[in-house]
């Protein structure tokens, strides 16, 4: 079924955490994370070096070649 | 006469600042820091693994209300990585307590000076609270 759907969607690239990703088009930073199965409240993120706000994830379409940097803390230091 | 540290105007029972790096598991941290007494805990902040099942977060085992939460800059090598990481923590909502250290050499992670300076002389026009790793040196520490 997934093979199937994703005839109909057109996919774009986007940098996360570094690396080269493929994604659905009209993702927005919210379904993203969903999608990752990442709880937002725990991470803060970064898109082309700006932070997005915790409040505008659902309104934040993302775009082809946008750089998204998800972070949260960690044991160190 | 009660005995605190005050910094910035917030007061901490205990003087002890503690890390949370090396443990073997966040129970182990918690349970460390717990024991160890101290109000204000150092974590680090880094990229989520995106490709990690274990989806166990350290903050669900040390509560922000509980402790001072520092974020530091580990890892960083110049200034402008280390106010993007403060930045990226203050959103994280710990306050604006941060530990600003930007390594100046992988070996003996000694730091970077003036790098650090001109991170801090940023971060404090941002309204953070600036803890400095430093050499003993009390001209720049000024």
């Amino acid at each position: 079924m997934a093979v199937a759907n994703a005839v109909f969607f057109i996919n774009m690239k986007i940098k996360l955490n570094g690396e080269e990703k493929d994604i659905a088009d009209g993702v927005s930073v919210a379904g993203l994370l969903e999608q990752l199965q990442i709880r937002p409240a725990r991470v803060v993120v970064e898109r082309n070096r700006d932070i997005v706000s915790r409040e505008v994830y659902g309104a934040t379409m993302l775009v082809e070649g946008d750089a998204l940097e998800i972070v949260h803390f960690v044991g160190g230091g | 006469m009660e005995d605190f540290l005050e910094i910035a105007g917030n007061k901490y029972r205990s003087r002890l600042i503690v890390g949370t790096g090396k443990y073997k598991d966040f129970a182990e941290t918690k349970r460390a820091i717990e024991v160890s007494g101290a109000d204000i805990v150092t974590v680090a902040v880094r990229r989520v693994n995106i490709t990690d099942p274990n989806k166990e977060n350290l903050l669900d085992y040390l509560d922000p209300k509980k402790y001072t939460i520092l974020p530091n800059t580990a890892g960083c090598y110049n200034a402008d990585d280390a106010v993007r990481t403060c930045r990226l923590a203050r959103e994280a909502g710990v306050g604006k307590l941060v530990k600003l250290e930007v390594i100046g050499d992988d070996k003996t992670l000694f730091p970077d000076i003036p790098a650090t300076l001109e991170a801090a002389k940023i971060l404090v026009k941002e309204g953070f609270i600036v803890l400095p790793y430093i050499n003993d040196d009390p001209i720049t520490a000024k």
